[in-house]
């Protein structure tokens, strides 16, 4: 278990994922979000960038032992209002979303461009990123 | 919103020039938010500076051209690179991308000042 610490007033994180959902940085990535949250911080938004979009693919069915990272980020943002948005040109490229055919993304996740990665810098007292 | 100072890092070498791009993209975008926004590259980072290896007419702009970009984003000052990531991969007689070479002793202070440090 991650254990978040901060100096002084530091209470909003803006997290950017790289990183595909196996690698250990995703993995990394969604310890630390969870111990923010659990520790009383607040993630305002995460946003999946490059290969950090497969994220939002849709689980496949249940029947394996693991709970993916996918359905964790998506209690994690429904449990503590979360903010999770992959870039669209990424998505795209990768197949994982499409504008035109209108393919869903995971739920929990929305599609959105990288000026909402900028805002959340801004607005977020802390930015991390998992590469 | 307050204007803030991003440092990117480009530590990883661009196996693929679609990766680096998407990287420049995020770059680029924060310098279009008009925010203060500096290159480093450093460790493997470096072997994107090299210039073009290999860009198709017809193919989206290459790294090289992206960077070279930068000054119309109102990025005025070249990119960074670590002179000892150079040294230590022997690139340091190697033609570059235009670069400003700074050494190791130099980042600590760079990474201090930033606001926000983005590690891509």
């Amino acid at each position: 278990m991650y254990k978040v610490l901060v100096t002084g007033n530091m209470v909003t994180f803006a997290l950017l994922i790289n990183s595909a959902p196996h690698s250990a940085q995703a993995h990394a990535a969604f310890r630390f979000a969870r111990a923010a949250v659990g520790q009383g911080y607040r993630v305002i938004r995460v946003f999946f960038h490059g290969e950090g979009v497969y994220h939002a693919l849709p689980p496949s069915p249940p029947g394996g032992s693991e709970v993916s990272l996918t359905t964790r980020w998506a209690e994690l943002a429904r449990d503590a209002n979360v903010d999770l948005v992959l870039c669209s040109a990424a998505a795209e490229r990768r197949g994982v979303w499409s504008g035109e055919s209108g393919r869903a993304v995971a739920e929990g996740f929305r599609v959105g461009g990288l000026g909402q990665w900028v805002e959340a810098c801004l607005q977020a007292e802390r930015t991390l990123s998992f590469t | 919103m307050d204007g803030r100072r991003f440092l990117c890092v480009f530590r990883r070498a661009p196996h693929t020039d679609a990766v680096l791009r998407e990287h420049l993209d995020l770059t680029l975008t924060l310098a279009a938010f008009e925010q203060a926004v500096e290159l480093l590259f450093l460790d493997d980072g470096v072997y994107a500076l090299l210039p073009d290896r290999q860009s198709l007419p017809e193919g989206p702009p290459s790294p090289a051209q992206l960077l070279a970009a930068l000054p119309f984003y109102g990025l005025e000052q070249p990119p960074l690179v670590e002179r000892e990531s150079l040294l230590e991969r022997g690139l340091d007689g190697e033609k570059l991308l235009p670069a400003r070479h700074i050494g190791r002793h130099e980042v600590a202070a760079l990474l201090g000042d930033a606001d926000v440090v983005l590690s891509l």
